[in-house]
């Protein structure tokens, strides 16, 4: 058979065929579903918040801290407590506004990787939040991947959102995912809340004649 | 209890604050028995590390007796004497679980701060600002120390504070920097700064196996105690060939194997590229001083190691890039993985092979900790490394 013949003269190598990502790449690697929020979140006009991080735990121990709405307030900053209504559907409440609890709608999605928490028609506004778990590679735990949404068009909920997230929405969304890490991994969320200080309302200058002990030990 | 407190820049206080309580069941609280002052405290002092806030109680090389204990330490108690690392780490995470404490996921509550700034935000440490966590530090006559399983180091009984105390950091500092060099038989070690990590530096150099160390400062009573460890000293305001030119002529044109160093975002010299780095930092335009890493950099031999104990804070300007790509250099940095190293070092010191407690040059009440300050910064020739004697 004649060999076919590139302009310049060189042979086409008819064997050549173009790697995929399974010519070279482990086929136990763990790729992440990089659309896994799409259908989630197909409204374009929306304001997200996208954020991950990996827990040195299984998935199943991760999940189970996730769907138990007691230890929410305890890594999610200003929220106070939730509170189960009919069915589905939550009551949140946030520091500094307790008598007007945020109604959210809960589901869970992908075999139960996926949890979404959605805020109810009769709210007002659209607010999200969507958690979704994968194990990590090697064995290096669970790969938590937190979105966050909300209608950025309506300027009347600025200050629900600001209950919710402070004034930096996208650093306190991150925040709280680094504080569910350490939750889940230490059973606590760091504090220096409570800690002796000098600042001037929490202490005295001492003078050279009140240097004296005061030793309580 | 008594305190030391920041208060601005170039302005610490004694102040009477309230005494630490257990916050979280894994602290305990202990009465500092010693305390020391560290050179990086001098960095806080001078302002040059962000974040601190007036009355952030300082200290993060400290000592004591468990007074308190939370309901899950499993491996203390009361009457128990420790040594408290700087760095505090979780011993939950993956680089917990890997033995890079300092790179620990858990312990700053502030690591959001640290991950705009670093890409990814390292663990907390004692003392040391709030983007290092807030925490409360032990230049006090009491402390919290959090995830305490993890964070102490139990001293045998009968043992001098002074012989262990530095267990929480300069040590332990001085060793892994020593060791990111991957020493071999024969190997020349220049290490720049004689403060306490370079002398540390010079003996751990020599217990790993350097031949000979070359250490690179300008204060005379520094470099006479690196002499007498056996090192070959450079005042760099005395040499004629310029630091560059003596290390090479030194090292018969080949370079250091390894440079260490010591002195990280505040180096002093009369380089050009120095006196630059003073003048934009006074302005505000640079933030650190890297002129030790410069020379460090292109004295080093071709396909040797940078190891930087050094402590850098932000963004770093003329650094000879070109020179350690040509070269071939490999780096070790970062802040040290204090644990790792306590209970080795500690065998050392039992051993006998190692005095920490040479470096020290002051000893001092509390009350006396304003002062110390402010002398340990102006006069550097005099005052060396100073303990604070609590109780």
């Amino acid at each position: 058979m004649e060999k076919q013949m590139t302009s310049t003269g060189i042979p086409v190598n008819q064997a050549y065929t173009p790697p995929t990502a399974e010519s070279y790449r482990p086929k136990k690697a763990i790729v992440p579903d990089r659309n896994v929020f799409k259908n989630i979140f197909p409204d374009e006009s929306e304001s997200r918040l996208p954020s991950s991080d990996t827990i040195n735990k299984p998935l199943a121990y991760v999940s189970e801290i996730i769907l138990d709405l007691e230890n929410f307030p305890q890594f999610f900053e200003n929220l106070e407590r939730i509170e189960k209504a009919e069915g589905n559907i939550t009551r949140w409440f946030f520091q500094g506004d307790e008598n007007f609890p945020i109604t959210l709608g809960f589901r869970s999605l992908n075999k139960g990787r996926t949890f979404v928490w959605k805020t109810t028609d009769a709210v007002g506004f659209d607010y999200t939040l969507a958690i979704h778990l994968e194990p990590a590679q090697a064995d290096r735990g669970t790969i938590v991947r937190v979105m966050t949404a909300y209608d950025s068009k309506v300027t009347e909920i600025l200050s629900k959102l600001e209950l919710i997230f402070g004034k930096d929405a996208l650093g306190a969304a991150k925040k709280n995912l680094q504080r569910l890490k350490a939750f889940c991994e230490t059973g606590h969320v760091p504090t220096t809340e409570g800690q002796p200080s000098g600042r001037d309302e929490d202490s005295v200058i001492l003078s050279p004649e009140e240097n004296q002990s005061v030793l309580k030990h | 209890m008594k305190a030391l407190t920041w208060e601005a820049k170039q302005n610490v206080a004694l102040r009477q604050v309230r005494d630490p309580k257990i916050l979280r069941p894994a602290d305990v609280v202990i009465k500092i028995t010693t305390a020391a002052i560290c050179g990086s405290d001098l960095h806080l002092y001078n302002g040059v590390i962000p974040s601190m806030k007036k009355g952030d109680i300082l200290g993060h090389e400290n000592m004591g007796e468990v007074v308190e204990v939370g309901s899950e330490v499993k491996k203390l108690k009361v009457g128990d004497k420790i040594v408290v690392p700087f760095d505090i780490a979780c011993g939950h995470c993956h680089h917990c679980e890997h033995e890079e404490y300092s790179a620990c996921d858990n312990s700053n509550p502030n690591r959001y701060m640290l991950d705009e700034l670093y890409g990814h935000g390292a663990g907390a440490a004692l003392g040391y600002s709030h983007m290092f966590g807030g925490y409360a530090g032990g230049q006090a006559e009491y402390l919290r120390v959090p995830y305490a399983d993890t964070n102490s180091l139990l001293v045998p009984k009968g043992i001098e504070d002074e012989k262990v105390l530095f267990l929480s950091d300069i040590l332990p500092t001085a060793y892994m920097a020593a060791q990111n060099c991957n020493i071999k038989p024969g190997d020349t070690v220049a290490i720049w700064g004689a403060g306490p990590v370079g002398q540390l530096s010079i003996r751990s150099a020599f217990l790993l196996g350097a031949e000979r160390v070359i250490v690179i400062d300008h204060y005379k009573s520094r470099l006479k105690m690196a002499e007498a460890t056996g090192a070959e000293c450079i005042n760099f305001e005395d040499t004629v060939e310029g630091i560059l030119d003596e290390i090479n002529y030194l090292t018969g044109g080949v370079g250091p194997d390894s440079c260490i160093d010591a002195v990280g975002l505040e180096a002093h010299g009369h380089t050009i590229t120095a006196v630059m780095d003073r003048a934009k930092m006074a302005v505000g335009l640079a933030t650190d001083r890297p002129d030790v890493l410069r020379q460090a950099m292109m004295a080093c031999r071709k396909g040797g190691t940078i190891s930087i104990p050094g402590v850098y804070g932000g963004f770093l300007d003329k650094i000879p890039f070109g020179s350690a790509f040509g070269k071939g250099l490999k780096f070790n940095m970062g802040q040290t993985h204090t644990q790792r190293f306590m209970k080795p070092l500690l065998d050392v010191i039992l051993d006998g092979k190692l005095d920490p407690s040479e470096i020290i040059s002051h000893r001092i009440d509390i009350e006396d900790g304003p002062q110390a300050y402010k002398e340990f910064n102006d006069n550097k020739e005099e005052f060396r490394k100073v303990v604070i004697k609590m109780h």
